[in-house]
């Protein structure tokens, strides 16, 4: 099985869509500071009111967060997993799929875990890169909360892979699997930080990307244990759609 | 030799029939519930202090019927176009990617008439589909703002303006997506477009500083569109006819490309 999931990766490595993922995670990255120069003093008011912190820092998080590695993971999500069986039913490969000494369960799973390592790949390299930059370009970046706050982050990314993948063999056919993959991700990505705006915690329960980004509420305090709630609230996450989609798949008809 | 028997013309007929029927598909009433959630949960925003506050000092919106309707617009483009590209991946990717592109394009059927007779029904769907959104817009407004501040008129023409600029993006992304043989590179190529759109209004929360007058007014969407509600139906008697003018010239530039695509090879 490993030596298959590592097929999967190398497959993924060279396909042209991962390295247009790359290329625009790596530019968003080096391009950010740019966005977030010279912020108007107001905007950072209304962070410093939302969040915790000191400003210009927290509004960076904010930012980096928000626009960025939130709309990437979106769309690397349904990129990376959203034809997963789908593309082969399309192309009339599922009986031979079928007939091969894989369960369909594993199968789906396999290709889902190498999506998501892939991406997981591409998230860490990126945030890596970050920690060396940033700090020659925005004032009062403190590593080490960055560095924490993308760790929890990443399961939250990850979490479009796993969303559009199990959507992809719910919904059996690529294209309204990805559209309404594209649509649910755009409306948790959009009110993912609604709970701060209103001051009420509960609109971000069922939300994954509010967990991912929970920690902004207190960057200041945080320690490595606060960020173990939010990984094991996004790791049930993961798994019980997951789940979903393996049960889906098992009962594939032939 | 064969022998026909139904006369041409109405073979084509049934074609167009058969098209404009494939055209109308479950997503588009599912789009136009995503809408009306849209068009009921923008109304509560002005509700919350920090949100009004927050479009009050960044977007300069003056009243919560503007910040209602910044964010509906914003919907608006954001449903309707992404709808609109899942649907034009009928016409090449999708066909491609399947192997069923040459089996279409070596059929007695124009090339042009192919393209015309998958574009027409798609793009009626989705004008019905962002006027149901308006409908459902202007209903949010009146519900939770009250008829004070909004300005029907503007709305109207606003809104239409909003779903020319959509045809335009996805004139665009039709004519983009003749170059591409799978989905995956298709949204990649959709994205761009749409991000294209969307960034400037995104970077001017953090950077008004980097926009002249003039670049803020065209660029900084959809703020722009409130920023001069007043004279709304003058720009849009002059941009509605130029937009779709835009649209069309790229559709015609695509038809121009799929007469070239060879079928053989496709």
């Amino acid at each position: 099985m490993t030596t298959f999931l590592g097929q999967e990766v190398r497959t993924l490595l060279r396909a042209r869509r991962v390295k247009v993922i790359a290329a625009v995670v790596l530019y968003a990255l080096l391009a950010f500071p740019v966005a977030m120069k010279r912020p108007p003093q107001s905007v950072v008011d209304l962070a410093t009111g939302w969040f915790d912190g000191d400003g210009s820092f927290t509004l960076f998080m904010f930012a980096y967060l928000d626009l960025n590695m939130n709309k990437v993971a979106a769309f690397s999500g349904i990129i990376l997993a959203g034809g997963i069986i789908a593309d082969e039913r399309a192309r009339g490969e599922l009986p031979l799929l079928w007939s091969k000494p894989v369960t369909r369960t594993r199968y789906f799973l396999v290709r889902l875990t190498g999506a998501l390592a892939l991406f997981a790949l591409i998230y860490t390299t990126a945030t890596l890169i970050g920690a060396l930059y940033y700090p020659t370009q925005v004032s009062g970046f403190d590593p080490a909360v960055y560095l924490g706050m993308a760790t929890v982050h990443l399961f939250a990314a990850g979490y479009a892979v796993t969303l559009a993948g199990t959507m992809g063999v719910l919904l059996g056919r690529k294209i309204p699997a990805m559209l309404i993959s594209l649509l649910t991700l755009s409306a948790f990505v959009g009110m993912a930080f609604l709970p701060f705006y209103t001051g009420s915690s509960w609109l971000g329960w069922f939300n994954p990307f509010y967990h991912g980004v929970s920690l902004i509420g207190r960057m200041t305090t945080f320690t490595p244990v606060d960020m173990l709630g939010p990984i094991a609230v996004l790791l049930v996450f993961h798994v019980v759609t997951a789940a979903l989609g393996a049960w889906k798949v098992s009962r594939e008809e032939q | 030799m064969t022998t026909r028997t139904t006369p041409r013309g109405a073979a084509y007929a049934d074609y167009t029939r058969l098209e404009a029927r494939a055209a109308l598909r479950g997503h588009h009433l599912w789009a136009s519930v995503v809408l009306v959630v849209i068009g009921v949960a923008d109304g509560i925003l002005p509700g919350v202090p920090s949100i009004q506050r927050f479009f009050e000092v960044v977007f300069d919106m003056r009243n919560g019927v503007q910040t209602i309707l910044i964010n509906d617009y914003t919907g608006l483009l954001g449903v309707v176009y992404w709808v609109g590209v899942f649907d034009l991946l009928r016409v090449h990717v999708t066909p491609a990617e399947e192997r069923r592109l040459a089996l279409y394009l070596t059929k007695p059927i124009s090339r042009t008439r192919y393209l015309v007779s998958k574009l027409v029904p798609t793009a009626a769907v989705l004008t019905l589909v962002g006027l149901v959104g308006m409908a459902a817009f202007a209903a949010g407004v009146l519900a939770f703002a009250g008829p004070a501040d909004f300005n029907g008129g503007a709305f109207a023409a606003t809104g239409l303006l909003v779903l020319a600029l959509s045809a335009v993006m996805l004139a665009i992304v039709n004519l983009a997506f003749l170059f591409v043989r799978d989905t995956y590179n298709a949204i990649v190529v959709a994205s761009a477009v749409f991000i294209a759109t969307v960034l400037p209004g995104g970077m001017y929360i953090y950077r008004p500083d980097l926009y002249s007058p003039a670049l803020k007014n065209t660029v900084v969407f959809p703020a722009n569109l409130l920023w001069h509600e007043d004279d709304a139906v003058a720009v849009a008697a002059i941009g509605l006819p130029a937009l779709l003018a835009v649209a069309v010239a790229l559709t015609a530039l695509a038809g121009l490309r799929l007469r070239r695509t060879d079928a053989i090879r496709a």
